[in-house]
């Protein structure tokens, strides 16, 4: 975001005659987000890789557990099914954020 | 014998159209020119954006590979040279690039940068006679031996420069090609970058193949021009002559395009509609046309060919 | 003598570097009248871009810090005008066009409602499509209605100088400051431009603030030319009589060391040296050390703007030799 403030759009704004406030949330924050939808999507993947640790710990019922218990009993469908699971979790979010991408920066939408 | 030939070198970059990635149309950044560069002389290449005189002044350095033509230097033909043989050809041909803000690695000092291109063709093996040549080098620049020791950083853009230039001149090329070298600068830096590089050429019997969009800095510097118009030339032929009566329409615009002080001049300034065209999809026929003030029914559908029109003097136009 | 429209006056404006405040701009005085043109040269540097800014208050402070002098925009005091009095000034008085076009237009919106946005702030009463179209067909932009749905990527660089320059106009102003508005153009897209802008001038009696570098293009737009070096202002005087008569060593071999085509000279006359960076001008006259006509006593007498002509000043007093 401080760095979007540096542009020389958001000096344009300014010279419009555009309220601090608007310039903030109209003009710079769309920008600022692109590198921060990114940030989020590679998130998704180390949230995932906590919540191993994290169900365990305080054994809680969830995805995280279950895939820890079945490395432990050799499970090895279940072992599968849990990868494949957070796999898909991972692609999706990712998938989501590019989806993302073209609809907060349009000059990505052209590039194709 | 000219020392650098152009023989109708092409430039083409696939553009990939389908989700298949198959390539459909491409990019004809350079389409079909031909010039010389004689031992010793000046000759300009002017254009604006997207007439492809970058891309010609890399490929003529190998630096981008042409996708077609002949180019020959001293003779030897060196389009589909392999890379251990055009190294050792490479000493007789440089570059000297626009930005001097990232044409030098930030993290060697001037001395090393130069320096590199010395011990890369094994031009002074010992240190002393490579510090002594450093130093020779920096002060037929304008600057000092001192200066050796310093990083980019600590220089201004005039004196960045510079350092380019005796990068160039380390290994003793014949030729040097210089893309828009003085477009970055302050005006009154660029005097002095202009007047060096006018000195060495003298001095030194260099060619130079001086790319820019400045007509006025190019006719000044040069013995003979080329403009260039969407990847071919379009007017080729003495500097004075070329710009005092311009034979293509282009040059004509471009040339009464070009700001003057005197508030006196009485001239009439052509107007060019439309914008600089991209290269993806040139017009039919002759690529001007569209924003021609003269064009006729035949320039839509026939691509001039570069031909003489008077001795020495070159033209792309149905009309010239 | 009516108010000026604009009237900087003695303006200082330090700037914050590593070791404390460099003077940046010291004690530049420019009035521009209603309808009058100014053209601002000089190279980087010398104060004029910060000087364009400071007439909206566009400059962050810090690292800039106003020391003194004073700017007034349609009599009001700009340095002390509220955050609210500033934007009524800022597009509805004063409206910028800046250098890089690509840059100074917001990537992820469309032209139309940059433009758009523009109207709403300051002309409410007109703020619809129709009107944005009419002013991109004002600025000679071809096919306006599709053309307002684009994105500025979408767009030539002229192109996008034109959607600013419209952008610019919507909000009606009575000064437009064109900070360098073709240096990153093309020259017969330049050329193209500037027809246009001396064209909107006479048709909608703007005055204009024109800020460069290059001597050549403010010849046909400027009524007045002032040339900065160092932070202050070393020449003034009207367009013509500037050009064909500068007076100012500066101003002399600024003009000397261009090339000109069709005047092929056989070597440039170069200025020696490089423009002192603020913070470390020499004390005297700043262009002394560089100056072909300097005497001894340059270097400690720092000398003042001197009026030759009725509308003719000059900062050097040798300005006949």
């Amino acid at each position: 975001m401080v760095e979007v403030l540096d542009s020389p759009y958001i000096r344009t704004a300014r010279a419009k005659g555009l309220s601090e406030g608007a310039v903030l949330f109209k003009h710079g924050l769309r920008n600022a987000l692109i590198p921060v939808v990114t940030i989020l999507g590679m998130d998704v993947a180390f949230l995932l890789g906590g919540v191993l640790f994290v169900e365990s710990a305080f054994a809680l019922l969830g995805i995280g557990l279950l895939a820890v218990q079945s490395v432990f009993n050799l499970d090895v469908p279940m072992i599968m099914g849990t990868v494949l699971f957070s796999a898909v979790i991972v692609v999706g979010a990712n998938l989501i954020v590019d989806l993302m991408y073209r609809w907060i920066d349009p000059r990505i939408k052209s590039a194709h | 014998m000219p020392l650098l030939e152009v023989d109708n070198v092409q430039v083409h970059f696939p553009v990939k159209q389908t989700a298949l990635g198959r390539f459909h149309k491409s990019v004809k950044a350079v389409d079909g020119v031909s010039l010389t560069v004689e031992e010793g002389e000046a000759v300009g290449l002017v254009g604006e954006s997207g007439c492809g005189k970058t891309t010609l002044g890399r490929a003529i350095l190998r630096l981008l590979d042409p996708t077609g033509g002949h180019l020959r230097f001293a003779g030897e033909d060196i389009t589909r040279m392999k890379p251990r043989e055009l190294r050792s050809r490479r000493r007789q041909f440089q570059m000297i690039f626009q930005d001097p803000f990232s044409s030098l690695d930030p993290r060697l000092t001037v001395g090393e940068s130069i320096g590199e291109a010395l011990d890369i063709h094994r031009l002074t093996p010992e240190r002393s006679a490579r510090r002594e040549r450093l130093g020779q080098l920096l002060e037929s620049v304008g600057l000092r031996a001192e200066h050796a020791d310093r990083y980019p950083h600590e220089f201004s853009g005039g004196q960045r420069q510079r350092v380019g230039i005796a990068r160039a001149l380390a290994v003793e090329p014949r030729l040097i090609v210089c893309d828009e070298p003085v477009s970055a600068l302050d005006v009154s830096v660029q005097a002095q970058v202009i007047n060096l590089l006018q000195d060495l050429q003298r001095e030194r019997r260099l060619a130079l193949l001086f790319i820019s969009h400045d007509l006025a800095v190019v006719e000044h510097l040069c013995s003979r021009i080329a403009v260039m118009y969407l990847g071919r030339i379009v007017e080729f032929g003495p500097a004075r002559d070329l710009c005092k009566t311009p034979k293509h329409p282009y040059t004509q615009a471009l040339l009464s395009a070009v700001p003057v002080v005197d508030p006196d001049s009485k001239r009439s300034r052509i107007i060019l509609g439309g914008d600089v065209p991209s290269p993806i999809d040139p017009p039919s026929g002759c690529p001007f046309h569209p924003r021609c003030p003269v064009a006729e029914a035949r320039c839509r559908t026939e691509v001039p060919a570069l031909r003489e029109i008077s001795p020495g003097r070159q033209a792309a136009c149905h009309l010239a | 003598m009516s108010e000026p429209l604009l009237a900087i006056r003695d303006l200082q404006l330090d700037f914050r570097t590593g070791e404390g405040w460099a003077r940046v701009v010291d004690g530049v005085s420019l009035t521009i009248q209603v309808g009058e043109t100014l053209g601002l040269v000089g190279e980087s540097g010398c104060g004029k871009s910060v000087t364009a800014l400071s007439i909206s208050r566009l400059l962050p402070t810090p690292p800039a810090r106003y020391a003194g002098g004073s700017i007034q925009v349609q009599g009001r005091d700009i340095l002390t005008a509220s955050s609210k009095e500033l934007r009524t000034v800022r597009g509805g008085v004063v409206s910028y066009v800046f250098q890089e076009p690509g840059a100074s237009l917001n990537p992820v919106f469309r032209v139309g409602n940059q433009i758009l946005e523009a109207l709403q702030l300051h002309q409410p009463t007109r703020a619809h499509d129709d009107e944005v179209v009419r002013l991109l067909k004002l600025v000679g932009i071809p096919a306006p209605e599709s053309r307002a749905r684009d994105y500025p990527h979408q767009l030539s660089g002229g192109m996008q100088q034109r959607v600013m320059i419209a952008m610019a106009l919507a909000s009606e102003p009575k000064l437009l400051v064109a900070d360098e508005p073709t240096t990153a153009l093309d020259v017969t897209i330049q050329a193209q431009i500037l027809e246009l802008l001396l064209d909107l001038k006479r048709r909608m009696g703007m005055a204009v603030l024109l800020i460069t570098h290059n001597l050549g293009i403010v010849g046909d737009l400027a009524d007045r030319i002032a040339v900065m070096y160092a932070g202050q202002v070393v020449e003034e005087a009207p367009a013509r009589e500037l050009l064909q008569n500068p007076r100012h060593p500066y101003t002399q071999a600024l003009m000397n060391s261009v090339p000109e085509l069709g005047h092929p000279a056989d070597r440039l006359r170069t200025i020696p040296g490089t423009v002192p960076a603020p913070g470390q001008w020499p004390t005297g006259c700043r262009f002394a050390p560089r100056c072909p006509v300097a005497r001894p006593d340059c270097a400690t007498h720092p000398p003042a703007l001197l009026a030759i002509q009725s509308n003719h000043q000059v900062r050097c007093p040798y300005w006949n030799s």
